[in-house]
Formats: structure tokens, C-alpha cells, sequence
């Protein structure tokens, strides 16, 4: 007789679970009939289905996107680089009025200003909302009427609702729809991240090892004090680094690269260069180190995991450029660069 | 006289430093005229490092030879002693005087310390270092002799060096290093190539690796190993020396080392390719670095030790092994096969 015997060890599922799978190809058949008598219309581009997580409030995720046949690359590439596989950020997008409002209207897309939106709320379950929307291409749309639109898409909701509503109910036995579908983070920033470290810590810690470690604690323990009045917060500790991340404001549009960058100049500019002169003052009490620093700065989406470890592929953008500058004090990543240039 | 390098960055702790330096003096030349003395130390318990002692001073007497010193200069000197694995610990508990071979350096070293309450619950223990082949020519009488008509201003001096240390610690003001003994076995893994992964797909990245984050907390309580830092890509644990082990001893650190850390490094490695093999498209790799070594709680509340640094550095010069050994686990668990 074979004995069974228990171990901590959790059974692995790395890819969506067949059911979820299935699931998610009904949603997309159900769409399909829609997209195609919709694709009649010139300035159609797609039909989208996103789900609210549970896990990650003010998020959904898209569950499916079908689009028309006559789309163009344009339109296919922002779709694949910023909603396909992504949660969606609803405090920054049209999608998340309809969330909130619950109301169908024609709206400029906040993401991709050419696109003209078009959604439709339920609750296909009593736990998550669902919202079908529509994407138009804006410059050929002013003949498009809300009711014409309505109508055509009214006799093929009860099935998507249906779908949905399956889906919606094998994914609350899990801890979040989007984690169960490999979601990406979303891809309209929420935060900018810093990230500071030591040049050469490994050989100051092997030379003067006390001495570096009371520089070190006078540095971050002064560095959590400045982020407190700029309303930052540091994020990770490690060794001779620190994650810090400063939260763009409620109050300020994430779609709206002119505020993003504004507040970038305003708020984190002035964080980091307070960050680089404390540094410098503080170094210059251990001139037996000489220690240097180098910063990067990256706008990008954070997020905070089920173990409260704040990540998000920002930091990795961080520290690659850490290993591509090495010698630079103050590095940048591309979507930083474009919006505090903006 | 001693001297502090580098200097202290509170300059009136380096004038302290320096009085107490002046009142051990005089012992040191006495007793170096009349028995095999070697140096003089003086130990202050640490407000923050609970079960140490941060070295305030150490005054050699100037006619020793230098393999005699080595170990006192490197290991105690400018350094925090760990009280469980020394003599020196003994006294600050039972606040008695008298002759102990030196558990750190038995061959050479045989002690004489004498406590005193600088202010309740902090000690101080000035301790003398003797040559051990020369115990003959030691008499307790004389050495108490010599040392009792100045222990007043020593004492004196030390409790100006704690009333005018602020900070949490001492021993930080002081810049002292961590105890020479370790304290620890700490493991440390990342993740190869996880920038490249991050990009290629973030989301099944993430799913890995909180899976496997996840996976090795669990295991790491079976071991009583702590996970202390995560961050992105990587983990440092620590398994403890148990307090049931005697730190001083390379042999039983050794086989702890070869009973407990080892056997655990190898699970975590064989759980991460189980792991691995679940995600045939990132085909993640893992290395790991295992040292032996002093970890520390600083007054952040970092997990912190120069140990993790000199990981840091292993890992970086990965030749493509699965698991490096730093110097010293390599050394103790070797030597306790023997």
C-alpha cells in the first residue's frame, strides 16, 4: 500500500485554471455576433468586456476584446500595449464613469483621445460589475447617435450578462479575477518610484563596515523623515536601498499627461534633489567613505501584493537602468522623461 | 593610547573614549612589570544590542609580541562582543572575579574581569587578558592589587561616556563592528535574469514568484529560519544559532550547519525547480548564496550584517553555480567532519 502523505507544499497552477478558460471563450463567442453587426459601421473599432476585481478595488479587468476586421494598426496596437491582459485603472479612463455612473453615453476615451466609448453597465453577479464597451474612431463617428447605437447592442446583452455571470461566479472562489488571469498592472501610471542606492556599497561595507552602517542609518532615517512632507513613502529597505513611491494625487487626472508631468516638476523633482543634498551633507561627515549616490526616477503603475511587498515593473525598469548608468547620479525612465518634459 | 579611526562623529564621546583609555593606563604598565599581562579591555553592556557588550577600550601592554595581539586586534577591538559565547559574558552575570581560559582564543588567552553597575541595568567589565603558558607567574592577589586603586576613575569615566551617548545604541556611536563569533547561517537567493523576465511577462513573473515567496515561508518554519527581507527578486533568511548551541564551539556550529542550514538550502532549491517547472515559459533559475556569519537587528529594525554584503558580492561573481558557501560555512562545516 502506497501512503499519502501530507505537505505544505499548495498544488501549482501557473496558467488560468481550464474553467476560467472556458469560460473566458464564451465571453468572446458571445461578443463575437455583436461585433460583427456593429463592424457594419465604419468608425466601429471593438467590443470589450471588463469585470471589477475584487482584490484590486478601483480596477477591472479585461476579460475580452473582439474587434472589427477593418481596424487599423494604430488602433490594434494601443489596444494590445495598453488593454489587452491589463487591468484597467477606472480613476483614470471613460471606462470607470460608466463603473461609477452606471450610465450609457458616448465619451472621449481619457487613454487614447481618438477613440470615442460607448458602455453599458450590470451586475451580471451581486459581488462585481461588469461593463460592455464600445470602442469608435472619433473622427468618423459624429453621425453615431447613443440610441442607434443602444439598439443594436440590446438584443445581444442577456447572453453577455449570462456569460459574464459565469465567469464572474468560478472566479470570487478566488482571491482575484485578475491575478487568477494573469492580468498585467494597468497601464496609465499611479505613482512615480524612486529608487536610491550606494555606488560601491560591497566594498565600503567590507572596508568600514560600522562606520558605513552609521552613515547609512543617519542617511534613510533622515530620508524617511523628508518623504513624510512630500508625502512619500518609503516602500523597501534593503541593505544600502531604499523604494520610495509618492502617489499621484486623487485630485489630479492620471490621463492627463500635462498634470502628471506637473506634478512630477512640482512635487517629486524638488523630493529628489532634497533626497541628493541631504545625502551630500551627510556624506561629507565620512570622508573615510566618500560615499556616492544614484537615484532613479520612473513613472509607472505600483502595486501592493498579498504578501504587502509594494512592486510593480517600474522598480525592475529602475534598477536596470542602475546597471545600464552606473556611474550617473540621476537616472530617469522614458515615461518619467516624456511627462516632465511634457 | 588608543586611538579611534575614524574619528567619532560625536567628538566629546572621542574625549570620553580617550579619559578612559588614560585611566586604564597605569594598570597596564603595573602588571606589565609583574606578570605575563597582555592587554587591558574595557566592555559596556549595549542599550540596544541586548546579550553584548560594545569594546570601549583596549590598551596593550607595549612589551607583548604581535601573534599574541592578533586576535584581540581583530576580533575584539572596535568591535561588540557577544556575552553568550564568552567568558567575558560570565562575568556580566555573575559579577565575579576571577581566572577563565578564554573561550575564544583558548591557546593563548586566560581573563580576569571585574564588574561594575555604571547605572541599573548597564554594566561595564574591565577585563585583563593574561598570557595562558605563563599561568604560573599570575597571582590574583596582585593583580587585584594593581588594578583596584584606579577602577574609581575608570568607572567614573565610563558613566560620563554613557550619560553623554544619546542615541539608541552605544556601540553605534561608537562605531563598533558586530561581534566576531557568528550568530547566524543566512541564505540569500535571487532570481537570475529578472529584469529580463519582468519585462518579457510581468504577471507570470509575479505569479511565480509569489508562489515560490509563499512556498519557502512555509518551509523556512520547519527549519526555524526567519525570512528577513524581500525585495523584488529576492530573499535573505536566517537561521539562528540556537541558543542550546555553544557559539564558541567550530564544531558544533559545523554540524548544525551540515544538520539544519544545509539540508534547508537544498529543500528551498528543490522546491524552487518544482516550482519552475510549472512556468516552461520564463524558465526561471535561481541561484543561492549561503554564509556564516553575524546578523543583526539595527535600530531601524533592518536585518542587517556585513555577512549580507559579502552574499551580495557572491552572488554577483556567480560562475552559473546553483549555491555558493562564503568562506567561513565552508570552513565550519568541513572542520566538524573531521
Amino acid at each position: 500500500m502506497i501512503l499519502m502523505r501530507s505537505t505544505d507544499t499548495p498544488v501549482y497552477q501557473p496558467l488560468p485554471s481550464p474553467i476560467i478558460e472556458s469560460h473566458l471563450k464564451m465571453v468572446d463567442a458571445t461578443l463575437q455576433p455583436l461585433v460583427d453587426d456593429l463592424s457594419k459601421l465604419p468608425a466601429f473599432i471593438s467590443a470589450a468586456l471588463f469585470v471589477k476585481d475584487q482584490l484590486y478595488q478601483h480596477e477591472a479587468s479585461t476579460v475580452s476584446i473582439v474587434s472589427a476586421p477593418h481596424i487599423h494598426t494604430e488602433d490594434i496596437a494601443f489596444m494590445d500595449s495598453s488593454i489587452r491582459k491589463r487591468r484597467v485603472d477606472l480613476k483614470s479612463t471613460a471606462l470607470g464613469q460608466t463603473f461609477v455612473s452606471h450610465e450609457s453615453c458616448f465619451a472621449v476615451s481619457k487613454m487614447n483621445p481618438a477613440h470615442l466609448t460607448f458602455g453599458v453597465y450590470a451586475e451580471p453577479h451581486e459581488q462585481n460589475g461588469a461593463v460592455l464597451q464600445l470602442a469608435f474612431d472619433r473622427k468618423i463617428a459624429q453621425h453615431l447617435h447613443e440610441e442607434a447605437v443602444a439598439s443594436i447592442i440590446r438584443p445581444y446583452l442577456s447572453r453577455i450578462w449570462a456569460t459574464s455571470s459565469v465567469l464572474i461566479t468560478e472566479s470570487i472562489r478566488h482571491e482575484s479575477l485578475a491575478n487568477e488571469l494573469f492580468m498585467d498592472v494597468p497601464a496609465t501610471p499611479n505613482s512615480y518610484a524612486i529608487k536610491w542606492d550606494i555606488v560601491s556599497s560591497t566594498e565600503l561595507a567590507s572596508q568600514h563596515y560600522a562606520v558605513f552602517r552609521h552613515y547609512l542609518r543617519q542617511f534613510t532615517s533622515k530620508v524617511v523623515e523628508i518623504a513624510d512632507t512630500y508625502n512619500a513613502r518609503v516602500t523597501s529597505h534593503q541593505g544600502d536601498s531604499q523604494d520610495i513611491i509618492i502617489t499621484i494625487p486623487p485630485q489630479i487626472d492620471r490621463s492627463n499627461l500635462r498634470q502628471v508631468g506637473q506634478f512630477g516638476r512640482e512635487e517629486v523633482l524638488p523630493f529628489v534633489q532634497h533626497i541628493t543634498t541631504l545625502h551630500n551633507h551627510i556624506a561629507q561627515q565620512y570622508p573615510v567613505l566618500s560615499p556616492k549616490i544614484r537615484i532613479g526616477v520612473g513613472l509607472g503603475y505600483t502595486e501592493q501584493l498579498q504578501t504587502d511587498q509594494t512592486t510593480g515593473p517600474v522598480f525592475w525598469e529602475i534598477a536596470a537602468l542602475f546597471k545600464a548608468h552606473h556611474l550617473s547620479e540621476l537616472t530617469f525612465n522614458q515615461t518619467a522623461k516624456i511627462v516632465l518634459n511634457f | 593610547m588608543t586611538v579611534q579611526t575614524p574619528s567619532l562623529p560625536n567628538p566629546i564621546l572621542q574625549t570620553h573614549i580617550e579619559m578612559i583609555n588614560a585611566s586604564i593606563q597605569p594598570i597596564v604598565e603595573r602588571l606589565s612589570h609583574t606578570s605575563p599581562f597582555i592587554s587591558a579591555g574595557l566592555f559596556i553592556e549595549d542599550n540596544h544590542y541586548k546579550g553584548e557588550a560594545g569594546t570601549a577600550s583596549i590598551v596593550n601592554t607595549p612589551v607583548v609580541k604581535p601573534e599574541f595581539i592578533d586576535f584581540t586586534e581583530n576580533s575584539v577591538r572596535g568591535r561588540r562582543i557577544d556575552l553568550s559565547s564568552t567568558v567575558l559574558g560570565k562575568v556580566f552575570n555573575t559579577h565575579e572575579s576571577a581566572f577563565e581560559i578564554s573561550k575564544l582564543d583558548p591557546a593563548h588567552h586566560i581573563t580576569w574581569g571585574i564588574y561594575s553597575e555604571l547605572r541599573p541595568n548597564r554594566g561595564a567589565v574591565l577585563q585583563l587578558v593574561f598570557d595562558r603558558n605563563k599561568t604560573h607567574l599570575i597571582d590574583e592577589e596582585i593583580v587585584r592589587q594593581h588594578t583596584m586603586p584606579f577602577l574609581n576613575s575608570i568607572w567614573a569615566s565610563s558613566k560620563l561616556l554613557i550619560n553623554e551617548a544619546t542615541q539608541t545604541s552605544l556601540a553605534d556611536e561608537l562605531l563598533l563592528n558586530v561581534p566576531a563569533t557568528p550568530n547566524a547561517y543566512i541564505l540569500k537567493w535571487d532570481v537570475q535574469k529578472s529584469t529580463s523576465l519582468v519585462t518579457a511577462n510581468y504577471p507570470l513573473f509575479r505569479h511565480y514568484l509569489s508562489r515560490f515567496e509563499l512556498a519557502a515561508e512555509q518551509i523556512a518554519t520547519h527549519y526555524g529560519a526567519e525570512i528577513t527581507e524581500y525585495e523584488g527578486d529576492s530573499q535573505n533568511i536566517i537561521i539562528p544559532l540556537p541558543p542550546t548551541l555553544d557559539r564558541s564551539s567550530i564544531e558544533d556550529i559545523g554540524i548544525f550547519g551540515r544538520t539544519v542550514a544545509l539540508p534547508f538550502t537544498q529543500h528551498l532549491l528543490s522546491l524552487h525547480d518544482s516550482i519552475a517547472a510549472h512556468y516552461p515559459q520564463l524558465e526561471p533559475r535561481l541561484r543561492a548564496c549561503l554564509g556564516l556569519g553575524y546578523a543583526e537587528r539595527a535600530t531601524t529594525g533592518e536585518v542587517t550584517g556585513p555577512v549580507f554584503w559579502e552574499l551580495a558580492a557572491l552572488l554577483r561573481n556567480d560562475s552559473g553555480d546553483h549555491l555558493a558557501i562564503n568562506q567561513a560555512a565552508q570552513l565550519v562545516m568541513k572542520w566538524s567532519e573531521r
